[in-house]
Parts: structure tokens; sequence; C-alpha cells
């Protein structure tokens, strides 16, 4: 409770320092939308010429990467910036700063800040996720809507600890920022391997995907029991929530393993 | 002439001082190409091909080889010009004996001869150990080359355009962010424009992107008539000089709006 208060006063006192640049932030909001906006005409040029992609129709692509996106929207509202920061945080000795207050330094960086950058996105996959529903007309029995909610939730637990844990990588390596933009690069990143049903790749990329880097549960394997599609390794499909809790833990530890060695660096 | 090449130097060794960047850059081209090889290689063996003009393997050639140009093309020049605008710095570079834009290109040519090395060579060594595909169409190699080296000139002036509007708009990463993105769906990187629907289509011609990776990719790849060949390295030196101009201008102007505080 006291935490949601504190939010509240942070998100009130960031947002006021921005508005005092309201043409910038104007600026990088019409810039977000578009720059998702363009990623769905891309779909959509690409579905105007193909019906299906490894059996899936563009509905149901559609719905997965949307469900994905969701997801991830939720999860780099929270934690995307913090974990960029850090490196930085770091390298300068700036994070002393945040040992010294009186909540936990990790709770303190995420609820100082408020990443509206993040608002466009989660407004396109919101949109897009309706739609594609209200196309799809799944049968949305009671264990279904349980299923999916809990894969929700565990697709937000496994960004976000995929997130932490290349923050914390920086107690260790001090520059993250090749690691991050490997993976979540908006051209280039392997976050992007999940916008597609994983059948279509190699049998190498489907067991990094799966077990090492756990992108395929976010979206892929949940939406593929959904609608009752093949899915290779099918006896790992309806393991979203314990593959959440296992990196969830694996995040956790790792932060708090990097908070212990971190030595300040400057003065 | 030499202080010029003392800058092509400046701009390799300002890669070579972090390989491991240089490392992430090659390894994350191989992950796009990879991602691209895999879609589009899934959409065409779904069988649910509509009305396309385009078939597997020219599709195939052209995401590979312009994945493989984009190494070569690609300039980010337009964050240094940014910066200098926005510090100041500019004003240093401007007393200085040399052409700011001509410094500029020597970097940047010093950066494509680290990439050329570094990433492509590795790259195109890669595609040929992995995919059995006749990538280049032969006999049309040389004006491949032409008309690479244009859309090096075109994708080096846009990105010096778009630098300079910082001496009006101070902040350009939204302007920035927001025209790689319409870049990256109408150059024809990642969508081969051959596949947009009509109205795009007719929008595209009357934009620079296309001729960045479109054009070139495709004389590379497809054989095409003599005359479509010189109609496209055309289009390509039209574009040219109009950016030219249009770069001189802007720095012109802005140059004489350039109000530098301190220092």
């Amino acid at each position: 409770m006291k935490y949601i208060k504190l939010y509240l006063r942070f998100v009130i006192v960031y947002m006021k320092g921005k508005l005092e640049y309201h043409f910038a932030l104007l600026l990088e909001l019409i810039a977000n939308t578009i720059q998702i906006g363009i990623y769905f005409a891309g779909f959509w040029v690409i579905f105007y010429n193909f019906e299906n992609i490894a059996g899936w129709s563009k509905y149901e692509v559609l719905f997965m990467f949307t469900t994905s996106w969701l997801a991830y929207s939720f999860s780099c509202f929270f934690f995307w910036s913090p974990m960029r920061d850090i490196g930085e945080l770091v390298r300068t000795g700036k994070f002393d700063l945040y040992l010294t207050r009186p909540i936990s330094p990790f709770v303190y960086m995420v609820i100082q800040q408020f990443q509206y950058t993040f608002l466009p996105r989660l407004f396109f996959s919101v949109v897009f996720w309706v739609y594609s529903m209200k196309k799809l007309q799944i049968d949305w029995t009671w264990e279904r809507v349980v299923f999916y909610f809990v894969s929700l939730l565990a697709a937000f637990v496994i960004f976000s600890s995929i997130t932490v844990i290349t923050g914390a990588m920086s107690f260790w390596t001090i520059k993250n920022e090749e690691i991050v933009s490997l993976l979540t690069d908006n051209n280039y990143g392997l976050k992007n391997f999940c916008d597609y049903p994983i059948q279509i790749y190699g049998e190498g990329m489907q067991a990094l995907l799966t077990f090492v880097i756990p992108y395929a549960f976010t979206a892929y394997y949940p939406v593929a029991m959904l609608l009752g599609k093949d899915v290779p390794n099918s006896y790992v499909g309806n393991l979203s929530p314990v593959i959440a809790l296992v990196i969830g833990i694996i995040s956790y530890s790792l932060w708090h393993i990097g908070l212990k060695r971190y030595n300040s660096t400057g003065a | 002439m030499k202080k010029y090449i003392d800058y092509i130097r400046i701009g390799m060794k300002e890669h070579l001082v972090y390989p491991s960047a240089v490392c992430a850059k090659l390894f994350s081209k191989i992950i796009y190409l990879y991602l691209q090889f895999c879609i589009w290689s899934a959409l065409f063996s779904s069988g649910s091909i509509k009305n396309l003009a385009i078939n597997k393997t020219d599709t195939l050639r052209y995401i590979v080889v312009a994945t493989i140009v984009s190494t070569v093309i690609e300039c980010n020049i337009i964050e240094k010009i940014n910066a200098q605008i926005q510090s100041g710095n500019i004003a240093t570079e401007l007393i200085r004996p040399i052409g700011f834009k001509r410094m500029l290109f020597s970097r940047h040519l010093g950066d494509t001869a680290i990439k050329i090395i570094c990433c492509l060579l590795p790259l195109i060594g890669l595609v040929k150990a992995s995919v059995s595909l006749q990538l280049l169409c032969i006999e049309q190699i040389g004006f491949g080359i032409i008309s690479i080296l244009l859309a090096y000139g075109i994708q080096f002036l846009y990105s010096i355009i778009i630098g300079l509007l910082a001496f009006w708009l101070i902040v350009t990463w939204p302007i920035n962010m927001f025209l790689s993105a319409i870049y990256k769906l109408l150059s024809g990187v990642w969508i081969p424009v051959t596949m947009f629907p009509e109205i795009l289509y007719r929008i595209n011609l009357f934009l620079p992107f296309r001729a960045i990776y479109s054009i070139p990719v495709s004389v590379l790849t497809n054989s095409m008539k003599m005359n479509v060949i010189w109609q496209s390295i055309g289009v390509q030196i039209i574009w040219l000089v109009i950016l030219y101009i249009l770069m001189q201008f802007l720095w012109h102007e802005g140059r004489n709006k350039l109000v530098v505080q301190g220092g």
C-alpha cells in the first residue's frame, strides 16, 4: 500500500518534469506510435500476399504476437528503463544514491519512473488483440480463460525476469548494452523470433527459445495449446507457469548476488 | 587530400577500439538473416500464396542480398551530427581548415571499410557455406555495384539531412525514430517492394527510400532488360542530385542560423 502511494507521488513528479518540455513529449509519443504502427503495417503487407504461415492463419499469428506484446509492454513499462540505466549507474558509481534510500534499490528504481513511451505499443497491442480475438471466435470456457490468464501472467514474469537478468549482469560486466540489444532490439533482437510460430525455425533455434531464453513460453506455447495446434516438444506446452517461476527465482537471486557484489566506482 | 585519408583512418580506428561491438553487430546480422530466411521460406511453403508477382527463390535471393548489402549501406552519422550541434562543438569543427561534410564522409568511408572486412565478408562466407542459392545475377554485377555505390551516396545524404535538422529541432531522435520505421518498410530491406499493395507501391515511387535498397538489390538479383536497368540507375541519380541540393541548402541555412552560447 505504501508503495502505491509512493508510486503515484513519483509519477506526478516525473510527469511534471517531462511536461516542462511538452513538445518533446508529444514528439516522442508520435514517434513511438508511428514506429509500432509501421510494424503492424508490415505485418499487414506480408499477410496481404499470404494466407497463412506454418498452418497458422493471419488472425492466429496476430493473436499470438499481440498476446506476447501485451505482456512485453506491461513488463517494459516497469522494468525496461531501470534495467537499461543500471549499466550507466554502476559504471559512474551513481548507484550509491539508490543504496542510501530507505526502500530497496530495486523497488526505488522501478517506481521512480513512468515509461509513457510504451503506451502506444500497449494501445496497439490491445486494439489488435481484441480485433484478432473477435475474428478467431475462440470458445472461452472457464478453464480456457483461467489458462490464458495464467499464461499472460507467466509471460509478464518471463519478460520481466529476462530484463532483470540482463540488468543484473551489469554488476559483473559493467557494459550490458550489447546483450540487451541482442535480445530486444526492434530490428535484430532475438525477441522478434517469438512474433511467429516457432516451428518455422530450425531445431537448434527452437531449443534455444524454449530452454535457454524461454521467449517461446510467452505466447507461442500457451496460444498453440489454446488453439489446439501441433507443437514441437509438446510435453513442455503447458509449462509456462513453471518456467516463469524458475526464471523468476533465477533473476531474483542474480539481482541480489549482484547487489552484494557491487562496489562503488566513484569517489 | 592527405588529411581526409587521415580521417578515413580515424573512422576505422573508432571501430577497432570496440571489437566486441563489431562482433555483436555481425552476430545480430546473422540472427536477423536467419529470422528473415525462416519467415519467408515458411510463408512460401505454407502454400497459401495469393496474387504474387515474385516466386520463392527470387524472394529468398532478394532477402539474403538485401540483408548482406545493408551491412555496407547503413550509416550512423545522424547521432554524431546531432550531438555536435546540441553541444555546440560544431563551432570547433567549423573553424578547422577542412570541410565538415567531407570530413564526415571520410570518417564514414573508414567506418564502411571496417564493416566490409568484419561484417560483409564473413556474412558472405557464411551464406555461401550454408545456402545453396545462386544469389547474384552475374551478367549485371557491374551495374549492381554502380547501383550500390549510388545507394551508398543516397543513404549518406539522407542521413546528413536528418542530422542537420538538429539546427532547427535540437532533439532529432523522435524524427529519426519514426523516419527509420518508415524507411524500414518502404526501402524494401524488410519486405520486397513488389509485394506491396497498389497504393503503397504508388506512394513509394515518389519517395527516395526504394532507391536505397530495393533498386540496387533488384539490379543485383533479378535479370532485367537493359532499359530497365538504366531507368533504375537514372532514378537513383535523380535522387542523389535532389538530396545533394537539399543538403547544401539546409547546410547553408542552418549554419547561418547557428548560435553557439559560451565556448
